[in-house]
């Protein structure tokens, strides 16, 4: 099984560099970047798992990298990383879509389990569109195995309830 | 070559509190930059401890080493200066928090805690961490600050501060009551006037005793929302 990959997005090049290296201890693949238009080109090639991006940062920040992955890859899991820990500021990150939202200084068993978190919920994701192709082809007729009613209230059922 | 220097001179009238004014402005832009900046060096170095327990544990370092013992006490160190940063930040920048008293009360004691030790004075909280009243947030902060400051002078010197929060039916009282100490009772007039003047703001029933034995008593009652 290949290595989840982990997108770091953060304009203090030490900070970058401590996260890649503890994230790598962790057992993932690790890209990182200075900022939003960064993350974007490197999100575009990559494709990776889970995205973790400092909420303010020059050019395009974490809420805008936020809105504009919503176009390219609405199901990469974004998780902001901020020392702004107002209650609005997590609202609007949770308003715009963001994974989650975790304030500086780290703790580092959460993130561990965010991680987890949003790890499941791409492979979830992923699982849905195999079978929501799966359904489609069933549709034009390519394949006539589960077609049956329950099956598709099975199928209906799997798209309520994956994006939870 | 230069342009030559001009004074310009002090306008006839002009008010010196307003400088005062104009200078706590800049302290609150001071204090939410510091509450913000800091966060960067320690998030860092919770980064750095993270790694170097975890090379330590990959090199087979035995939990309870006397390297752990620091890695501790760091984790700690790191954990109260982001308490203090976020204390500032939420004192400066009270507008979007909820009004609660338990937090405005725990804030003051960490913020002024230099302050009273400075000023031989020790303080006692006791009551939930949180408990939510019905008030605007910025003036329950301030209130709850002056009140704290004006105890810590009259208990100057020697004596107490002792702070309790509770439910009486449906008000949250906090009581806080000065002992002992010479006291300074003309250091805490300012913060009590402060303190009247943002009880109404603060929707704040306010009762202050000032024996003239030495001491004092306040009594904060904010409806408590059910």
């Amino acid at each position: 099984m290949s290595k989840a990959r982990i997108l770091i997005v953060d304009d203090e090049e030490s900070t970058r560099e401590l996260f890649a290296e503890l994230l790598q201890r962790w057992g993932y693949d690790v890209d990182q970047t200075a900022d939003g238009h960064g993350a974007l080109k490197i999100a575009a090639e990559t494709h990776p798992d889970v995205i973790i991006s400092d909420l303010v940062m020059p050019k395009l920040d974490g809420l805008a990298l936020v809105r504009a992955l919503r176009e390219e890859q609405p199901d990469t899991p974004v998780v902001i990383i901020t020392g702004k820990g107002t209650i609005d500021a997590a609202v609007e990150a949770v308003r715009e879509g963001v994974f989650d939202f975790v304030e500086k200084p780290l703790d580092p068993a959460r993130l561990k389990v965010i991680l987890q978190r949003a790890l499941e919920k791409k492979e979830t994701l992923h699982e849905m569109q195999v079978l929501r192709r799966r359904l489609g082809q069933v549709d034009s007729g390519v394949g006539l195995v589960g077609n049956s009613p329950p099956m598709r209230r099975a199928m209906e059922l799997v798209e309520k309830v994956a994006p939870s | 070559m230069g342009h030559p220097i001009q004074r310009i001179p002090r306008a006839p009238g002009e008010d010196p509190q307003r400088g005062a004014a104009d200078r706590a402005r800049l302290l609150e832009r001071v204090a939410v930059g510091l509450a913000h900046e800091g966060k960067n060096p320690l998030h860092n170095m919770v980064l750095h401890l993270q790694l170097m327990s975890e090379k330590l544990a990959s090199r087979g370092a035995p939990a309870g080493s006397p390297i752990d013992k620091h890695v501790t006490a760091l984790r700690d160190g790191i954990g109260r200066v982001d308490q203090l940063l976020k204390a500032y930040g939420e004192f400066a920048a009270p507008e979007h928090l909820p009004s609660d008293l338990g937090a405005a009360i725990q804030r003051a004691t960490l913020l002024f805690a230099y302050d009273a030790r400075r000023a031989g004075v020790q303080i006692t909280r006791r009551g939930p961490a949180s408990m939510l009243v019905e008030s605007d947030s910025t003036s329950l902060g301030d209130l709850v600050a002056h009140a704290l400051v004006a105890c810590i002078e009259h208990a100057r010197d020697g004596g107490k501060v002792d702070a309790d929060l509770e439910l009486r039916g449906a008000a949250a009282v906090l009581g806080l009551r000065a002992e002992g100490g010479l006291g300074m009772r003309e250091q805490a007039a300012p913060h009590l006037d402060a303190a009247r003047r943002l009880a109404g703001q603060a929707a704040c029933e306010l009762s202050i005793e000032t024996p003239l034995a030495g001491g004092a008593r306040l009594s904060l009652s904010f409806l408590h929302p059910r």
